[in-house]
C-alpha cells in the first residue's frame, strides 16, 4: 500500500511559502463576494475554506487570448510559441476541488487524441497540483449527482481535511513526490488514528453531498428529447450573453484570428475563449449561419456539453461545479434542465434537491 | 498507403507557393499550389473529399475541399469563391506568393469502398470543388468502378465552375453520362433549366449497386435525398459532403460540431443514415 501523510492545516502555508523558489503559485483568494485562482505571494492569503472560484482552472491551460506562433510576413517566416510555453516556469496550484481535477482531465481528452494540442500538454506538464476534498457540499454544486465528487486520478498531491485541523494526504504523483521533498518534516506518515479520520471525513462528505439527479439513459433522453418544448422556454430566457461557457471549467471552444502589427510587417495568429451561443460561432462564408435563432444555440451547447462529450470522450462535460447556476443572469440552471429532461423521459428516482 | 508526417505542433502550416491561377467564374478561381520543403512535397497526399486549411499570414486561415485528385501527383489545387477576408486575400494572390497549408483534414471518401459500385454524383454550384477530386479520381481508375452519372446544377450558366470537364472532358469519358442544368434561363443556354433535382426527370437512375454522392449549399441536400429515396437509395448509399465552420481542423476548436459529431474528424463525408441521427445536420 502506498504511503499515506498527516499534515498540519497550518502547516500548507509554510508548505506554499517553501515552494515559492520553484514554482509560481495559485490559490483560491477571496475577491470582494467571490473566489478567484489568483498569484500568490504572501500565503497567508490563501483561503482553503472558498466555496467556489468565479473562474475554473481552464485559465491556466487556455489562456482567454494566447499568440500560437508569430509571422513575419517581409521573409515569411514562422516563430512557434510553442517553446516560449514549454519554458514558462511550474505552476502549482493549490486546494483544486475535485469537480476542477475532473474539468481538466475532461480538457486533456479534448486536447491529446488524435492529434495533440501542444499548447494545452505543454502546460499541463509543467503544472503541479495540490487537490482539495471538499467534505461539506457548496453552494451551487452538485458533484455528486454528476459522479465528480470522488478523484481517482489527476492530482499530485490531495488533501482531505480530517479532525484536528489537519489534512490526510494522497500522492498521485512523481510531482506529488517532488511536493513531499520540499515538504520535508512537514509531512509526516499516517497512522492508524490518521486512516480512521480519514474515513470519518469521507463518511461525513457522503453523507453531507446531496445528490439531485442521476445520468442513467441520459445520452437516450438527450436523442429523444430533441423536440421537447423546453428548448423553446429556456431559448427565450437566455440572453446568449455566454457568462456560462466562460466560467465553465470543461468549455473550451475557442476562436483563431490573424492580428498585424501597425507595421504590417509581423502578426500574431492568436486564440481567444469563444462561446456557441455567440451569433457567429457557426456563421460560414455567403453568409450562411448554421444557427441563426438564439434557442438554437441554447440548445447545441447542451448537446454538445453531454451528447457530444459523451460521443467523443465517453464522460459527460458538466463537473456539477454549479458556477454557471450561480453566473446565468437568466437564472437558468443546467442541474433543473438535465432534472427534467430525466425525469420526463427515463423517470427520476431521487428526490429533487440539493 | 498515406504517409503521414508526424509533427509536434499540427496547429503550424507548411510553406507553399502559388504556382497557377485560373479563372474558373467571375467569384471563384483554381489555385494552383506547390510545398516548398521537398519533404512535404514528396509525402504530402490524400483522400478525395478531404480538406486543408490554408493560412494568409495576417489575414487569417480557413479550410477549403480538395480539388485535385491523388492519383495525378504535383500541384495541390483549390478551387475557391471570394467571399470573405481569408479569399480576398487568396484571390489577390499574385503567382510565386507564398502561403500556409496545413493537413489534409478530415475522413474524405472511402474511395475502395466504392470500388465496383455505380456512382451517381450530385453537385451544386460550387459543391462540384470536393466532387471533381472524387470524379478525377475515378477517371484515373475507370475499370475499377461501375457507371458513372453526373448531376450538375447551378444558379446560372455563368456560374458554373470547372466548365471545360463538364463540356468537353467527363462526358467523353467512357460509361459516363453528364446532365446539367442551370436555375435562370440565359438565351445562350441551350440545355435544362431548373433545380438539380430536375435532372431526375430528364435521366433515369437505377439504385442498384448505386451509390449518390451529394455536395452543394445547405438548402440542396433535402430536396436531392428525397428524390433518391423515391428511388429506392438506402440511406448507407448516399454520402454527403458536409459544410461548417471550421477554426482548427482538428477537432479542438468545437465550431464545426453538429450534433454529437465533428465536421472536420468524423466527416465532412457521412452517410445520410447518420446524417439522420444527426440532428440540425441538414
Amino acid at each position: 500500500m502506498s504511503s499515506t501523510y498527516i499534515m498540519k492545516r497550518s502547516d500548507l502555508l509554510k508548505l506554499v511559502q517553501a515552494a515559492m523558489d520553484e514554482y509560481d503559485i495559485y490559490g483560491p483568494v477571496q475577491r470582494r463576494t467571490t473566489w478567484v485562482f489568483d498569484k500568490i505571494d504572501d500565503p497567508s492569503r490563501i483561503d482553503m475554506d472558498y466555496d467556489n472560484t468565479m473562474m475554473s482552472l481552464k485559465k491556466f491551460f487556455i489562456p482567454s487570448k494566447e499568440v500560437m506562433m508569430r509571422f513575419n510576413l517581409r521573409e515569411m517566416s514562422i516563430d512557434d510559441s510553442l517553446p516560449d510555453v514549454k519554458a514558462e516556469r511550474p505552476q502549482l496550484l493549490v486546494g483544486v476541488h475535485a469537480c476542477d481535477i475532473h474539468a481538466l482531465l475532461f480538457l486533456d481528452r479534448v486536447f491529446g487524441g488524435k492529434y495533440v494540442d501542444p499548447y494545452y500538454v505543454a502546460r499541463r506538464e509543467n503544472t503541479t497540483i495540490i487537490g482539495l476534498n471538499c467534505i461539506d457540499p457548496c453552494k451551487h454544486g452538485f458533484c455528486k449527482s454528476v459522479n465528480t465528487h470522488i478523484v481517482n486520478e489527476g492530482y499530485d498531491l490531495y488533501l482531505t481535511p480530517i479532525t484536528g485541523d489537519k489534512y490526510y494526504v494522497h500522492v498521485g504523483s512523481p510531482k506529488g513526490d517532488r511536493l513531499l521533498t520540499i515538504a520535508g518534516k512537514l509531512l509526516r506518515e499516517a497512522t492508524d488514528e490518521g486512516h480512521e479520520a480519514f474515513k470519518a471525513s469521507m463518511k461525513h462528505k457522503h453523507e453531507s453531498l446531496p445528490v439531485g439527479l442521476h445520468l442513467d439513459n441520459i445520452n437516450e433522453t438527450f436523442d429523444m428529447a430533441w423536440d421537447d418544448p423546453i428548448w423553446a422556454r429556456l431559448g427565450e430566457e437566455c440572453m446568449n450573453c455566454g457568462s456560462c461557457a466562460l466560467v465553465c471549467p470543461t468549455c473550451y471552444c475557442y476562436d483563431v484570428a490573424d492580428e498585424l502589427d501597425l507595421s504590417l510587417s509581423n502578426a500574431d495568429r492568436t486564440r481567444k475563449w469563444s462561446t456557441c451561443l455567440y451569433h457567429d460561432f457557426a456563421l460560414v462564408a455567403g453568409p450562411h449561419n448554421f444557427r441563426e435563432d438564439p434557442p438554437a444555440r441554447l440548445k447545441y451547447r447542451f448537446y454538445h456539453k453531454i451528447r457530444g462529450a459523451l460521443h467523443d470522450h465517453g464522460i459527460i462535460a458538466c463537473t456539477g461545479c454549479g458556477r454557471c447556476i450561480e453566473h446565468c443572469p437568466a437564472g437558468i440552471s443546467v442541474k433543473d434542465v438535465v432534472y427534467e429532461l430525466q425525469k420526463r423521459r427515463v423517470g427520476v428516482p431521487v428526490v429533487k434537491g440539493g | 498507403m498515406q504517409i503521414t508526417l508526424t509533427r509536434e505542433n499540427e496547429y503550424l502550416p507548411d510553406l507553399a507557393k502559388l504556382m497557377k491561377k485560373t479563372k474558373l467564374t467571375e467569384m471563384e478561381s483554381l489555385f494552383e499550389f506547390e510545398f516548398l520543403d521537398n519533404n512535404v512535397r514528396k509525402y504530402f497526399t490524400y483522400n478525395p473529399g478531404q480538406f486543408v486549411q490554408v493560412s494568409i499570414f495576417g489575414v487569417g486561415e480557413a479550410p477549403f475541399s480538395v480539388s485535385s485528385t491523388p492519383t495525378r501527383p504535383g500541384n495541390l489545387e483549390l478551387g475557391i469563391r471570394q467571399t470573405g477576408n481569408v479569399t480576398d486575400a487568396i484571390h489577390n494572390l499574385n503567382v510565386g506568393d507564398v502561403v500556409g497549408i496545413r493537413g489534409p483534414y478530415g475522413n474524405g471518401f472511402s474511395m475502395d469502398k466504392l470500388c465496383g459500385k455505380n456512382l451517381l454524383f450530385i453537385a451544386g454550384g460550387i459543391g462540384m470543388v470536393p466532387l471533381r477530386s472524387v470524379i478525377n479520381y475515378i477517371m484515373d481508375k475507370r475499370d475499377d468502378y461501375g457507371k458513372v452519372t453526373i448531376f450538375y446544377g447551378a444558379c446560372l450558366p455563368d456560374e458554373r465552375v470547372f466548365v471545360d470537364e463538364l463540356e468537353n472532358v467527363w462526358p467523353n469519358a467512357p460509361d459516363v453520362e453528364m446532365h446539367q442544368t442551370v436555375d435562370e434561363c440565359h438565351e445562350t443556354w441551350q440545355g435544362n433549366v431548373g433545380v438539380v433535382t430536375c435532372l431526375f426527370d430528364v435521366c433515369k437512375v437505377a439504385s442498384e449497386n448505386t451509390v449518390a454522392i451529394i455536395c452543394g449549399p445547405p438548402v440542396m441536400y433535402k430536396f436531392v435525398v428525397q428524390d433518391l429515396m423515391k428511388l429506392g437509395f438506402k440511406g448507407d448509399d448516399i454520402l454527403l459532403s458536409l459544410e461548417r465552420k471550421m477554426q482548427c481542423g482538428v477537432g479542438k476548436c468545437a465550431h464545426c460540431q453538429i450534433g454529437h459529431k465533428l465536421t472536420c474528424i468524423d466527416g465532412p463525408v457521412f452517410t445520410f443514415s447518420e446524417v439522420q441521427r444527426l440532428q440540425e445536420a441538414i
